[in-house]
């Protein structure tokens, strides 16, 4: 296996960290581990965060259809979904970038949108769990739903040019 | 609401007021939260439906908000590429959002200090400017603009990895805090290198406000965090607060040592910028860019006499290309807008 770090050496050490009482682990080659406080040489951060160390697995994030292809080519994820479907490619690059794996900080306030844009949010992730479900009769009323609500945007009230 | 991007162009934004904490070295702050929204495929996986459904739907939110009333509201598709080109100009967007206009909204306020980008790169980019150095009061800015839009939307949000965005090295916080300093005396001294290398090191993206490639023009970085994940707002605004904040005294130290070192040689560079655009006909941007930074520092060492650091920020936007075609009420060349910028530059150098 390679280092989760690196990607590029052997791993050898195994890396245990508590992260918001969660456990994660982590596989390290022993200058990773070593040096796990020094910082990578990070300059730009989008040119190739994603352009390596990626395997070559051909699943497609059921979400949005995005492959590892795309995630090489574009450097970005398709959709949220991308997160679930690609987490054990990602979490040794967020690792590697961010050198943290978890989320700490401010988090959605307990507010329950009731917008246009929230009922569409809610049909569109409930559509893709149907088709994931192969339950299609659902899903057709779902989709119909959507398109309605979609429909209803009409034109921009005055994007001024 | 809502205003043209003409009117917008007219504006100078309030940040460039040069009346900020360190406002001789620090242009300005920004702190900028990537949101996106849940059950959408981001921006460039979105069909023209999602896309157009979120531009308009949160558009018309963001208009409402007391940050935004009055300000302008502009859909980069239906700009020119020389209109755009105003908005890059202006800081308040990159190439990225600029390239694929398809959708794109920017909605900022009347002062341009609260700036909202819809499908750029994520579904939302909420940015809050403040002038000099200030990031703890800009990002307390962009989070209540970001706590105001609680309930418009549902959030692409994971226990584990916090805001998801399309690009992962924006997720967790979705925080970037950037700022804009003028550093002449790190350059001229030869260290710029050193302390830019330190930067990366501490995880901190460094460029170029202005030139091509890896030139710098003028002396102007924009330096910003990189990471954002696993730490929260405050301690990302704490950890850049302190870096940054270095920066600040190096670029003192510097320019104390040069002063130092060879006053003469300080005192003819800073006059010859100043009778440049005092006296020069015509001017090209390299030139100005140059000349602008050479009296900035002389001014700020009292050397020569110089305007308040505003005057300095203004031109520093209005001195490029869109902006002087833009005062000028039509297209000029190269030569054209040499002079244009010359006559700029003569208004407030000028002594009468």
């Amino acid at each position: 296996m390679k280092c989760h770090r690196c990607g590029l050496r052997e791993a050898s050490v195994h890396w245990l960290e508590m992260n918001a009482g969660e456990r994660r682990s982590l596989w390290l080659c022993a200058d990773c581990a070593a040096s796990r406080e020094q910082a990578p040489a990070a300059s730009e951060p989008q040119v190739s965060f994603l352009g390596q160390g990626l395997g070559s697995a051909a699943a497609a994030c059921p979400g949005c259809g995005t492959t590892l292809e795309d995630l090489r080519r574009d450097n970005r994820l398709g959709c949220a979904r991308c997160y679930v479907t690609f987490r054990s490619t990602l979490l040794p690059l967020l690792a590697r970038f961010h050198r943290h794996i978890s989320h700490v900080g401010k988090v959605p306030g307990g507010v329950q949108p009731t917008t246009r844009l929230a009922e569409i949010t809610r049909l569109r992730l409930g559509l893709t769990k149907a088709v994931a479900a192969e339950e299609f009769e659902r899903a057709a009323t779902l989709r119909d739903r959507l398109r309605e609500l979609e429909d209803q945007a009409g034109p921009a009230d005055g994007s001024a040019r | 609401m809502s205003g043209t991007l003409a009117a917008l162009a007219a504006v100078d934004a309030a940040w460039l007021d040069g009346l900020g904490p360190d406002g001789d070295i620090v242009l300005a702050t920004r702190a900028r939260l990537a949101r996106n929204l849940a059950g959408f495929p981001f921006p460039h996986r979105a069909g023209p439906e999602a896309l157009a459904t979120i531009s308009v739907d949160l558009g018309r939110r963001l208009r409402r908000l007391p940050e935004f009333v009055d300000g302008f509201s502009v859909d980069l598709a239906a700009c020119e590429p020389r209109s755009r080109q105003l908005l890059r100009e202006k800081m308040l967007a990159g190439d990225d959002l600029l390239a694929v206009p398809e959708h794109r909204v920017l909605v900022a306020g009347p002062d341009l200090s609260y700036v909202a980008l819809l499908n750029g790169e994520d579904h939302l980019r909420l940015c809050a400017w403040q002038s000099g150095f200030a990031p703890d009061t800009a990002l307390a800015a962009a989070l209540r603009l970001d706590d105001q839009l609680a309930g418009a939307y549902e959030p692409a949000f994971s226990q584990e990895q916090g805001f998801l965005t399309a690009s992962p090295g924006n997720v967790g916080t979705g925080l970037r805090l950037s700022a804009v300093l003028h550093l002449p005396g790190l350059v001229m001294a030869d260290e710029i290198d050193k302390v830019l290398n330190a930067l990366r090191q501490l995880e901190f993206g460094v460029r170029g406000l202005a030139g091509e490639g890896r030139t710098v023009r003028g002396a102007l970085f924009r330096i910003g965090n990189l990471t954002t994940l696993g730490r929260d707002e405050a301690e990302i605004a704490g950890d850049f607060a302190a870096h940054v904040g270095k920066v600040i005294v190096h670029e003192r130290a510097a320019r104390e040592l040069l002063l130092g070192r060879d006053r003469r040689a300080l005192e003819d560079l800073a006059w010859r910028g100043r009778a440049a655009l005092a006296n020069a006909r015509l001017l090209t941007t390299h030139e100005t860019w140059d000349c602008l930074s050479h009296a900035r520092l002389g001014g700020g060492l009292g050397l020569v006499p110089a305007p308040d650091w505003g005057v300095f920020n203004r031109l520093l936007v209005r001195h490029q290309g869109a902006h002087l075609e833009l005062a000028a009420g039509l297209r000029l060349d190269g030569r054209e807008r040499s002079a244009a910028r010359a006559d700029l530059l003569r208004e407030y150098f000028a002594v009468p």
